[in-house]
């Protein structure tokens, strides 16, 4: 499998606090990571960077190189935009725009200059389907997207990502706002979405990561301790406070 | 049981305080009323003044207030509302940011009389508009600036961080997501600051004094050049320096009842298209 | 203490209580080959009873701790190897009553015969073994579980002996030949006993290091022809 991620040496300060401390993980094409660690351990500032989501926060300065296909996207000039258009985002709160559905869906096109209305059509069912989502409001499309229940919602914004084929998708803790059977239906929706996509998950459930995931990195104080197979991680893992954590004695 | 007491105490004061408040409200609504509406009639309000203000109407005070209200939100709006967006989007949190603030508050402290004399100095002398609607409306705009650009930043500081980030993360701008996202969002509140300020304008006086408003001049204004009567100013000159103070009793009356009138009519306007905004963009 | 930790502790307590009986009962069957006065019978089939009893609820316990804690990593391995133990120490259990049994027909049964067949080393080899594996459960120490590998050959190439014994021993004596015959089943059944010794050890190494001994030659199989 060909390597979609590779980050090296990645190193990031708030301020004066080192947040990240050299990290270097690589992550296939096709495949769910899933990152794991207690709260503050820097996994979710991680996948921050790699759209760059830490550029909207201030005295943040990160140094090391995290290639997205083969092109670092911390070089100079790089269009941050159009990264973000690439990789993807699903939150931790589902965060639909206060628009209707169709809308919301639409907006990652429409805001990069997508004018063909047909084409946005497409995509927005496309989208729908993909999320399972479609069935449930095909005939409510002009609904406010406020009005969806909470998993319908986080849903909706998975469709809204996926509306402008991003080539990775990075999931903050997507399930930690919903109930059992909504957190079932983005897990089972996950698993169809490797075929595709190039998953990055950070998650504080350590059977979602189990379950949805083929990899799993466990960071800890800023700290990648240990990356393996999700299996190996679960089983038999090789550092110790991997195995603390979960096995739930800290953290 | 004591703390049940003390409750009870307190928030029988509350009760009464906010009775009261509208007591007050309702009985200055009600003098006005009963004195002002003998006054009103057709031709009060579609007659110029004469026989020294005792009689006839007050068509162009009435016209000169709507032109300062129309004509000091359209210069203040738009660089309130863009100064509120360039401090709450934009500038990061900063020494300049701050000092801002701190100049934006205190413009909106400055007493509207010394609003009125800037204005003379400015716009009436310097740059030689003469007594005239324009410039009484940039010296009204001048003066409620401050309180557009508060209610604005306030109003987007209240649209979620997190619908801000989803949009940065699908790919769009900063400016897209300005005015895709956070102003729509934004806009009811934006507008409560708008009917504050158009309140503020229709009543003041001290600022149109030395730049528009007119004594006394039975006329519609044709330009914007041109001076006019003013609703506060004409109802300031009949209570205090009419021809016949005691003859113009009533139509002073009647000229604060219009005032009250017009501002509520706007209040509810503006509402009513608040009300229309928030039910496109109603958060949770 | 964590409710998960308080159950672990609680399946943990049962095991060694149910490995205490098991050996008693080993010792019981030596002193019953000795001197058939010296053990009640009544005794060994109520300690029975109760090996039985712990094996179930330390099978329900651990079905129990599987459902509720969702265990991983080594707690995982703790409750698998834990229910294969408490299997292996029924097993035991079982061997040990088969050897009395086996022991109480042989009425004339005469200290020259036992030393003949090496029969107390095997004993002595079997509790030892049994006592190091309790010793690496509760301390969690691989090493002492490995040194028990080792002493289960000693059992195997005792009982491989027994056979020629026993035809040598019923040719001199052929009056004796049930005995000799009796004799070889119960180093055979020591034998297997050391071989269940012999697993819990296995498991014990596996609950500590991760390591899947068992089965090594079936292992490389497995990965050429399944994986």
């Amino acid at each position: 499998m060909a390597k979609k991620v590779e980050v090296s040496n990645l190193n990031l300060r708030y301020g004066d606090f080192h947040a990240l401390k050299n990290i270097n993980l690589s992550i296939e094409e096709r495949s769910v990571t899933a990152l794991i660690g207690p709260s503050g351990c820097g996994k979710s500032t991680f996948i921050r960077c790699l759209n760059r989501m830490n550029d909207l926060v201030d005295h943040v300065t990160i140094d090391g190189s995290v290639l997205l296909e083969g092109e670092d996207i911390y070089r100079k000039g790089i269009d941050i935009d159009n990264l973000r258009y690439r990789v993807g985002m699903v939150f931790q709160k589902p965060n639909p725009f206060p628009k209707s559905i169709f809308e919301n869906v639409a907006y990652g096109l429409r805001v990069n200059g997508v004018k063909d209305k047909s084409f946005i059509e497409n995509k927005v069912r496309e989208s729908l389907v993909k999320t399972a989502l479609w069935d449930e409001v095909k005939d409510d499309l002009k609904k406010s997207a406020i009005d969806l229940s909470g998993g319908q919602q986080q849903r909706l914004c998975i469709a809204r990502s996926l509306a402008v084929e991003p080539t990775m998708l990075l999931m903050d803790e997507p399930t930690s706002a919903l109930d059992p059977i909504s957190t079932a239906k983005i897990e089972d929706l996950i698993f169809e979405l490797k075929k595709q996509y190039t998953i990055v998950i950070v998650t504080h459930n350590m059977q979602q990561a189990a379950r949805v995931s083929d990899v799993t990195a466990f960071f800890y104080i800023g700290e990648l301790i240990e990356t393996d197979t999700t299996s190996k991680i679960f089983t038999n893992p090789k550092q110790e406070k991997t195995q603390n954590y979960i096995t739930g004695r800290f953290g | 049981m004591n703390k049940k007491v003390s409750e009870a105490i307190a928030f029988g004061i509350f009760r009464v305080l906010s009775f009261l408040l509208v007591g007050v409200l309702a009985l200055i609504l009600l003098f006005i009323i009963v004195r002002g509406v003998e006054a009103i009639s057709w031709d009060f309000l579609t007659k110029m003044p004469s026989d020294g203000m005792t009689s006839g109407g007050i068509l162009p005070a009435i016209v000169g207030t709507l032109c300062l209200m129309f004509g000091s939100i359209v210069f203040a709006f738009p660089i309130g509302v863009l100064s509120g967006i360039y401090l709450n989007e934009y500038l990061k949190e900063s020494k300049l940011k701050r000092f801002l603030r701190l100049m934006t508050n205190n413009l909106a402290g400055i007493p509207s009389i010394v609003f009125g004399l800037f204005g003379m100095a400015l716009f009436v002398n310097k740059l030689n508009f003469g007594d005239s609607i324009l410039a009484g409306s940039l010296t009204l705009g001048l003066m409620v600036l401050p309180v557009i650009i508060r209610t604005t930043e306030e109003a987007l500081k209240m649209v979620p961080n997190s619908l801000r980030v989803a949009s940065y993360a699908l790919g769009a701008t900063r400016l897209q997501t300005v005015f895709r996202i956070v102003l729509p969002i934004g806009m009811p509140n934006v507008l409560t600051g708008l009917i504050l300020s158009m309140g503020r304008v229709s009543g003041e006086t001290a600022p149109i004094l030395f730049t528009v408003a007119a004594y006394f001049l039975p006329k519609l204004p044709t330009s914007i050049f041109d001076q006019t009567m003013a609703l506060p100013y004409h109802l300031y000159v009949l209570v205090t320096s009419g021809t016949n103070i005691e003859a113009s009793r009533p139509m002073a009356y009647g000229t604060a009842l219009v005032l009250v009138i017009m501002v509520l009519i706007f209040n509810l306007s503006a509402n009513l298209l608040r009300r229309k905004f928030s039910k496109k963009v109603k958060l949770k | 203490m964590l409710p998960q930790e308080q159950a672990s502790k609680m399946i943990r307590d049962n095991t060694v209580k149910m490995w205490m009986i098991t050996s008693v009962q080993i010792e019981k069957a030596q002193k019953y080959m000795h001197n058939k006065e010296d053990v009640k019978l009544k005794e060994l089939k109520k300690n029975e009873k109760y090996i039985d009893s712990y094996e179930l609820k330390l099978y329900f316990d651990c079905e129990n701790f599987l459902a509720l804690f969702s265990p991983v990593a080594i707690d995982l391995r703790f409750v698998l190897s834990t229910l294969h133990i408490s299997y292996d120490l029924e097993r035991i259990g079982d061997m040990a009553r088969k050897i009395v049994q086996t022991l109480k027909t042989c009425t004339t049964l005469t200290e020259d015969m036992i030393a003949l067949f090496e029969i107390d080393r095997m004993f002595d080899v079997c509790s030892d073994s049994l006592e190091k594996v309790l010793n690496a459960y509760e301390t969690i120490n691989s090493d002492i579980a490995r040194q028990v590998l080792v002493q289960d050959a000693i059992l195997n190439e005792i009982n491989k002996l027994a056979t020629s014994r026993a035809v040598t021993a019923i040719q001199k004596n052929p009056q004796d030949a049930e005995i000799y015959l009796n004799l070889t089943s119960v180093t055979r059944r020591l034998e297997r006993l050391g071989d269940h010794i012999k697993n819990i050890a296995e498991e014990i190494i596996f609950y500590v290091e991760a390591d899947v001994l068992k089965h090594k030659k079936s292992r490389d199989f497995l990965e050429d022809n399944l994986l």
